[in-house]
Order: structure tokens, then C-alpha cells, then sequence
């Protein structure tokens, strides 16, 4: 997911990519997406952990962002 | 089509009725005529008979070897009055009279009795006289020592004739009259017999979609007419159901549509109403794209389980091992049982074999373990286990969550139907998921069902049928 974020990097990715991309789902459920963001909340833990600058954004409504400036 | 066809179905048999009443009549009538005037014949000739047997008696040998007739006690002792012929006569074969009754009274019907012909040959015949008397007449050869005479006897006809007559003019009268009684009676027995038939009619006629509830009446549950009643009402009950189920369906979905466009508009007036800085409308747009994110997936469900519900067979079927499928679903979504503190285990030991498609499966196993996590308290305990029987593959999703009361057992499955509406918000989802794995494991063959007590947690097995493993095709083989 990091490498799926890092390959788009500072575009916003949205959970319809992640589950076509990476989970190889074309149907969408809640429960995916629901997966997407626990795991998105996990690699937010490692990737920005207690640092003051955050990297990983997320955007309302559309999905997530990896960028070094925030949107 | 025929003007037989154009007529109502109480005419034709009514019509029908009187033909075969009419067929029946008309053989008696010809059968009875038929043996009436047999018997008048047979009556005539044996009443002939007896008369000209009675009167040969009195015929004897005269000194010369002549026949003659013999009446001891005077001119006609021997022989009685005529009581059963009209005349009588004895002939001498050279056509000389030996005896003729009635004598004294000859002159007025003399001219009535045919005259002797001495080549006609003995029998039964009939003849008409000058007079236009018409006579039954037996004409027998006698024998007496070596000696012939010829007698005969005649009945007049007339009295048979019209007792015949009053026969015949019985049946020329009496049948069309039975007929006409026949006719009109079938019409009445057979408006009788339909006449639920036209009750059923009208209130068939005001039963329609806003009166489904409406039955049939039912006359006689046993008879023709209230089978097919009592299959009818069957077919308005079911039809009332589905149609019903339709409704609520269609008012929920737009219930469920409702809510995420009105949460948009108001976000979109909130936005509107005063000024933000940028993150400030990003929010707002944020918020609305949320909920046009959660229209998209409602739809999308709602065309899941359409598409689901128009198939009959799985289109994509192949061999699918349940065990793997659970494993997959287990290793995919474990984290959101992690994220609460269950633990999710799968126990499985063996392949377990079906037929069917894997998406569609995936998505059943999905659907009933996305509920169990999300209906059961943090730090809860959620089992799949995948068993088999000899022809049956069980898949079981037990959770030890607050449960489902029995009386919603069978509700659960329906779509929309959410057991707590307080939690629908908070909690995500529609109300969809298990009606599309009903819907799936329906297709494949199978079923589904949940056991479940309150406080204690909720068991839901689904059973599909089981593929024919390699394992087992190579053993039949071998």
C-alpha cells in the first residue's frame, strides 16, 4: 500500500483504486472499505508515528494523499 | 372459431344435454313401437290359431267320405260364438263351403268376407275387402282320414290399427314435449351448476392490484369449481406477498436514497449559507462527496442483489473448495476483528468440495462474517468452520454476539430489514448483505439458516450441496 502511494505520489488515491489495485476487487462492499481504512491507519501509525510532520493526508470524500506539503 | 364456440358454455350444455336426453328418447320410442306392434301380430295370430283349432274339432266323416261339419246338439253347438275372430270359414279343397260363421248374420257382412280362392297357400296374410275392411287372415290345410278341407280365420285390423296408431301419436307428441322439458331443464341444472362460476367471475374482476387482499368465495371446497377457486386464492395469496415485499422494498430503497441527498443538500446550504476559508469548503465538499460515496454503494448493492435475484444457476460455476474461500475471506477482513479485539478463528480440516461461483461465494462468506464482526462487542470471539456431511457442505459463522431474537430469524434475510434501527447510522451498511447471500446460496442449491438466542450469540450455517471430489470420482473409477 505504502509502494501504491509512494508510485502516486502527492495525487489523491481513492479506496476504489486501492481495492481494484491492490485487493484485486472490482465489487466494492463496505467491509472493504472498511479494511482499506484500518490498514490505512496502520501504515499512518508507522509511516508518520508520533513525527510533527505528517506525510500520509486524508481527503474527505475522495480518499488519501501521499505528499510532503499538505492539500 | 365456430358459432358453437361463440355460444356461453351454459347454452352448450344445455344443447348438449338435450341431445343426448333426445338420442336415449328415440331408441325407446323406435323400440317400443317396434314391440308393441310385434306383440299385436304375435297376439293375432295366436288368437287365429286357437279359433280355427277349436272349430277343425267339429268337422266329421259323413256316410259318403265327405267332410262334413258336425253338430250334434244342433246347427252350431259344437263351435262357440264368435268371440275372438270376426268370421270363420271351412272350404272343401274344389272350393265348396262346409262351415261359415258367423251364418245368420252374413248379410251384413257377407259382402265383407273375401271370397274363397283355392290357390292361395295356407299361412298368415293380410287383406283388404271391397269394403275397405282390412283383415288379419290364418289360412291352414286340414286333414282328416285322407280327407283335406281348407279353413280360415280373420280378425279385422282395425282395432290393432288403432291401437298402434294411439302409440304412434303418444310418441309424435310426447317426444318433442320431452325434449323441449329436457332442454329446459339442463339450462336450469346447468345455470345452477355455474352459477359460482359467475361469482367467482365478478369478484375476480374487483380484485387488482390495490385489492390484492380480496378471496375468492368458496362454494364447495370438494368440487371442480372450488379446487380450482382455492388454487386461485393460493395464487392471490402469493401474488399479494411478493407484491408487498415489492412495495415495502421500493419505499425503503427510496427511504435509504432519501437520506444521503437531503444530508447533501443541507451540507450544500450550510456551505453556501457563509463564508469559509479553503479548508473550510474543502470540508463541505468533503462531506458531500462522502455521501454521494454512499449513494454509489448502496446502488451498487441494490444491483448486486438485482442481478443476483434474476439468476437461476450460478453462470461462472466451478469447483470452489469452501475451506479456501473461508481462509481468504478470514486472512482479508481479520483485520477489522483485530481492529476491535476479537479474535476470528477458521476451523477446517479437510478440502470441502462445491460447485458454484467463487466471487458469488466470496461475497456470501463476506457478507455474513462483515455482520458477525460488526454486531459483536469488542474483545468477542467470531468462528468460521467448514464441515461436510455425505452430501453436504456446511459452512458455520458463529459469533458470541448479542444475537438475534427468534422472531427475527426469518426477517433478517429480508432486504432492508436491519434488526436495531438505532444502530442503522451508526453502524454502516443497508440491510442488503444477507438477502444477497440468501439470494447466492439459493441459486447454488443450498440454503441458510441462522440459530440464534439472545445474550448468547448467533450461528449462521449455510449448506450447499457437495461437489463430487477427485478423491471420490477416482474411487468410484477404481
Amino acid at each position: 500500500m505504502l509502494e501504491y502511494l509512494l508510485l502516486h505520489q502527492d495525487r489523491a488515491v481513492s479506496r476504489e483504486m486501492l481495492a481494484r489495485d491492490i485487493w484485486r476487487e472490482v465489487r466494492r462492499a463496505t467491509p472493504l472499505d472498511n479494511v482499506i481504512d484500518v490498514h490505512m491507519a496502520r501504515l499512518r501509525k508507522k509511516v508518520d508515528g508520533a513525527a510533527g510532520h505528517k506525510l500520509i493526508h486524508t481527503l474527505r470524500g475522495v480518499g488519501f494523499m501521499l505528499s510532503e506539503v499538505a492539500p | 372459431m365456430s358459432a358453437w364456440a361463440a355460444l356461453t358454455l351454459r347454452t352448450r350444455l344445455a344443447v348438449a344435454y338435450v341431445i343426448a336426453t333426445s338420442l336415449v328418447l328415440c331408441a325407446f320410442a323406435i323400440f317400443v313401437a317396434v314391440f308393441v306392434h310385434e306383440r299385436l301380430h304375435a297376439e293375432i295370430t295366436h288368437r287365429l290359431d286357437q279359433e280355427v283349432e277349436i272349430a277343425e274339432r267339429s268337422l266329421r266323416m259323413d256316410s259318403s267320405g265327405r267332410l262334413v261339419w258336425h253338430a250334434p246338439h244342433g246347427a252350431h253347438e259344437a263351435y262357440l260364438p264368435l268371440r275372438n275372430v270376426s268370421w270363420l270359414d271351412i272350404h272343401r279343397p274344389d272350393g265348396t263351403l262346409i262351415y261359415r260363421a258367423p251364418e245368420s248374420d252374413m248379410a251384413g257382412t257377407a259382402a265383407a268376407v273375401p271370397s274363397f280362392e283355392k290357390e292361395r297357400t295356407s299361412g298368415i296374410f293380410s287383406i283388404t275387402t271391397s269394403g275397405g275392411v282390412q283383415y288379419r287372415i290364418l289360412q291352414r290345410d286340414i286333414e282328416i282320414a285322407g280327407q283335406r278341407a281348407i279353413s280360415r280365420a280373420a280378425i279385422s285390423e282395425g282395432k290393432a290399427e288403432r291401437q298402434l296408431d294411439t302409440l304412434y301419436w303418444v310418441i309424435g307428441l310426447g317426444l318433442p314435449l320431452a325434449m323441449l322439458l329436457s332442454g329446459f331443464g339442463g339450462y336450469l341444472m346447468a345455470g345452477r351448476a355455474l352459477a359460482p362460476m359467475s361469482r367467482i367471475t365478478a369478484q375476480a374482476r374487483a380484485i387488482n392490484a390495490e385489492r390484492l387482499d380480496a378471496r375468492l368465495p368458496v362454494a364447495n371446497r370438494h368440487d371442480e369449481l372450488g379446487e380450482l377457486t382455492v388454487t386461485f386464492n393460493d395464487l392471490f395469496f402469493r401474488l399479494q406477498r411478493s407484491f408487498e415485499e415489492l412495495k415495502r422494498c421500493t419505499a425503503d430503497a427510496s427511504h435509504e436514497l432519501r437520506t444521503p441527498l437531503t444530508i447533501i443538500r443541507s451540507v450544500g446550504e450550510v456551505g453556501l449559507g457563509r463564508h469559509h476559508n479553503e479548508a473550510g469548503y474543502r470540508e463541505v465538499i468533503g462531506a458531500m462527496l462522502e455521501e454521494a460515496d454512499r449513494l454509489t454503494l448502496l446502488i451498487d448493492s441494490l444491483l448486486a442483489l438485482t442481478r443476483v435475484e434474476g439468476l437461476q444457476y450460478p453462470l461462472n460455476a466451478k469447483s470452489v473448495d469452501l475451506g479456501v474461500l473461508a481462509d481468504d475471506v478470514a486472512t482479508q477482513f481479520g483485520v477489522l476483528a483485530e481492529e476491535k479485539g476479537q479474535t476470528l478463528t477458521v476451523e477446517r480440516t479437510e478440502p470441502v468440495s462445491v460447485t458454484g461461483d467463487s466471487g458469488l461465494l466470496h461475497q456470501v462468506i463476506v457478507n455474513i462474517l462483515d455482520n458477525a464482526i460488526k454486531y459483536t462487542q469488542p474483545g468477542g470471539r467470531v468462528r468460521l468452520r467448514v464441515d461436510h456431511t455425505d452430501s453436504e457442505a456446511i459452512l458455520e459463522i458463529a459469533d458470541n454476539g448479542p444475537g438475534i431474537a427468534p422472531e427475527n430469524h426469518k426477517k433478517v434475510f429480508e432486504r432492508f430489514y436491519r434488526v436495531d434501527v438505532s444502530r442503522s447510522r451508526t453502524v454502516k451498511g443497508f440491510g442488503l448483505g444477507l438477502a444477497i447471500a440468501r439470494r447466492v446460496v439459493e441459486i447454488h442449491g443450498g440454503r441458510i439458516e441462522v440459530s440464534s438466542a439472545c445474550q448468547t450469540g448467533s450461528v449462521f450455517r449455510v449448506v450447499l450441496p457437495l461437489a463430487v471430489s477427485p478423491n471420490q470420482r477416482d474411487a468410484n473409477r477404481g
